[in-house]
């Protein structure tokens, strides 16, 4: 014979409503707390470095035009892109974050599927290639720069 | 995933021509089409022949009004177009994008020899510190 409880039928059926609407709520804030946290990184940083993104793809463009005397500056200079880029993305909206990865393994494509491509590997046709995206790339980082002000 | 606008292409395209010395700039005084009917100045403009086409890079400036501190200020484009034979603006790009700055570099330091003048001025010096 079940127990019965002091608490009637209703309130519990209240409780129960409350919690399950208490939980979607959490969740929500959860979401909503990562979104600000994210936008205030992104305020914070994304000026800085799309300064140094803009130096840098000046800085690629004088070493593409003398490719032919050494490579060496210009890999050097698409390696510290990959860093900043990097340290960026995690930043971004999803979409930024997709344009990001396509230069990424654009620059450093995938071989046999796993191992990633050395950057001493590019050619200076397609080092004017990455250089043409990168600036794709940072003129949608300096949109969302302008953006990120009215958040 | 592709990321390049026809604009960017074209524009990386011409700076590797100057580079490469396949295209010759000319510094010029704009054409009306430019600077009539506004106030615009134009401190350095060039213009080459490519393909049967005039393509142009230059430096505008222009005065705004600022409501706020209602006062003028100055800003500074760099301006890439294309133009007819009769020097009507048929296409231009003004947005901010960095490859118009360096196709603007490049050019300058083309036109100005920088190469040539940094030579000059090294030979100088090597033969000063000789004696």
């Amino acid at each position: 014979m079940p127990e019965s409880s002091f608490i009637p039928q209703w309130m519990t059926d209240i409780s129960t409503i409350s919690s399950i609407v208490g939980l979607i709520v959490t969740v929500f804030l959860f979401f909503e707390a990562r979104t600000i946290r994210k936008s205030f990184l992104r305020r914070a940083r994304l000026p800085a470095i799309t300064k140094d993104l803009l130096k840098a793809t000046s800085d690629i463009s004088s070493n593409l035009k003398s490719w032919p005397n050494g490579k060496q500056p210009a890999l050097e200079v698409f390696a510290q892109v990959k860093g900043l880029l990097e340290n960026i993305k995690p930043k971004l909206p999803n979409e930024e974050q997709k344009h990001i990865n396509g230069f990424l393994k654009k620059l450093q494509p995938r071989k046999y599927m796993i191992l990633k491509s050395s950057l001493s590997e590019l050619t200076e046709d397609k080092a004017w290639d990455l250089y043409t995206d990168l600036n794709t790339v940072v003129t949608r980082l300096q949109q969302l720069d302008q953006d990120s002000k009215w958040d | 995933m592709r990321f390049q606008s026809k604009e960017a292409q074209l524009i990386t395209k011409l700076i590797r021509l100057t580079n490469d010395g396949e295209i010759q700039w000319e510094l010029k005084d704009p054409p009306r089409s430019i600077t009539m009917g506004t106030n615009d100045f134009v401190p350095l403009y060039f213009e080459a022949k490519y393909k049967d086409k005039f393509v142009t890079i230059y430096q505008q400036r222009c005065q705004h009004f600022s409501p706020d501190t209602e006062s003028y200020y100055w800003t500074e484009n760099i301006v890439f177009a294309i133009l007819d034979a009769q020097d009507r603006v048929i296409w231009e790009n003004r947005e901010n994008f960095p490859a118009l700055f360096d196709l603007f570099g490049t050019v300058r330091e083309k036109i100005a020899g920088i190469d040539s003048l940094l030579d000059d001025l090294l030979d100088d010096e090597n033969e000063q510190s000789f004696k």
